[in-house]
């Protein structure tokens, strides 16, 4: 009996500390979230400012520093900018003629398409992006798009990065 | 660069300088051509509707008169201010309408403000950004001046609406392009 009660505090003991080390970004208006370790470096708009997304900070630790750090970048929008009516046509607008292919990375069972990278200020940015029907509405649709800015000495560490990020993230209702 | 079919033994002298594939969709073939990717079906991408001009008419009877007084107000053209609202509230859809937010105002814990009506809202707007961007001269530099901007260096004392998004200020001058054609299509059908 004594075993079982010091297996079930010990089991309890852990599920606690997971939970305790992570924290939830929420998108009530484009309806997704992300569950997102403590250890990872979050930066999101301040309010009032509209919520959009969020960003991973992957080698450094301050938001007010954006220009030349390496992250990746998670935003969404309603699909008003452009009014692209398919993926691949969203693609047209976000590569700038960089050639468009397929991402292997996926939220759920939405895929994504990507731009061939391009580089900026020393970082290869390489954008995934996906339209996807807003859930309980036959009209409007969402664009996501999930983009890597990361050093080409990085580029290993950054893939698996990015590919954590877009495991974190959860479509919701 | 398809690898399919490459004859065995040193390539011939006429086969072309041989590059290093990009990555392993290259070297699969899958790539050779960027639309390749595009296959059909896409599982997600199924076409998008046409804009809905309901959503669109419900946005212009609520949002054109008060709006455009504003923009007059702060010697804007009307587009500036309905394209904001349009692109961060996706033509004030129900979502956006039931708390009264035409600017995708937020709160601290990142849940949207819920303003008694669009009036009030539009006045809090106004008072923290009213007053920098009042007179800009083109899409470009009303969204350069909401992100506390002028002429591509931050202004002291002016307030940043989305500090972290590198994308939002072209897709905010795209939405403030495109504004204008659907309001002249609810103009066109108020006549009817």
């Amino acid at each position: 009996m004594k075993q079982l009660i010091f297996l079930c505090l010990f089991v309890a003991t852990l599920l606690h500390s997971g939970s305790a080390s992570s924290k939830i970004y929420t998108n009530l208006q484009h309806h997704y979230d992300a569950d997102l370790p403590d250890s990872m470096t979050i930066c999101t708009t301040p309010p009032p400012g509209p919520n959009h997304g969020f960003i991973v900070l992957l080698y450094s630790k301050d938001c007010d520093a954006l220009d030349s750090a390496e992250r990746v970048d998670v935003f969404s929008a309603y699909n008003v900018a452009y009014e692209p009516r398919s993926t691949a046509e969203l693609g047209d607008h976000l590569c700038a003629g960089a050639p468009i292919r397929q991402s292997r990375e996926k939220i759920g069972s939405l895929r994504f398409l990507r731009c061939d990278p391009v580089e900026e200020g020393g970082l290869a940015i390489s954008k995934h992006f996906a339209l996807r029907r807003r859930p309980g509405e036959e009209t409007d649709w969402i664009q996501m798009d999930v983009t890597l800015l990361c050093r080409a000495d990085h580029a290993k560490a950054c893939d698996r990065a990015l590919h954590d990020v877009f495991r974190r993230i959860r479509l919701t209702n | 660069m398809s690898l399919a079919g490459a004859p065995a033994g040193p390539a011939p002298a006429t086969r072309p300088p041989y590059s290093m594939p990009r990555d392993i969709e290259d070297l699969l073939g899958i790539a050779k051509d960027p639309m390749d990717n595009l296959f059909d079906p896409w599982p997600n991408d199924d076409r998008s509707p046409l804009p809905n001009q309901n959503l669109h008419n419900r946005f212009f009877d609520t949002l054109d008169s008060s709006l455009s007084n504003e923009a007059a107000n702060l010697d804007l053209p009307r587009d500036y201010l309905q394209g904001l609202a349009a692109f961060e509230t996706g033509y004030c859809d129900d979502h956006n309408r039931k708390i009264a937010n035409p600017f995708g105002l937020t709160q601290a814990g990142r849940n949207n403000l819920s303003f008694p009506s669009e009036d009030a809202a539009i006045a809090y707007f106004m008072d923290q950004y009213g007053g920098q961007i009042r007179g800009a001269t083109s899409p470009e530099d009303f969204a350069q001046r909401i992100q506390g901007m002028l002429d591509g260096k931050p202004v002291p004392g002016w307030h940043r609406y989305n500090s972290r998004n590198k994308d939002w200020i072209p897709n905010l001058v795209s939405t403030i392009n495109s504004v204008g054609r659907h309001r002249q299509t609810w103009e066109s059908q108020q006549g009817q």
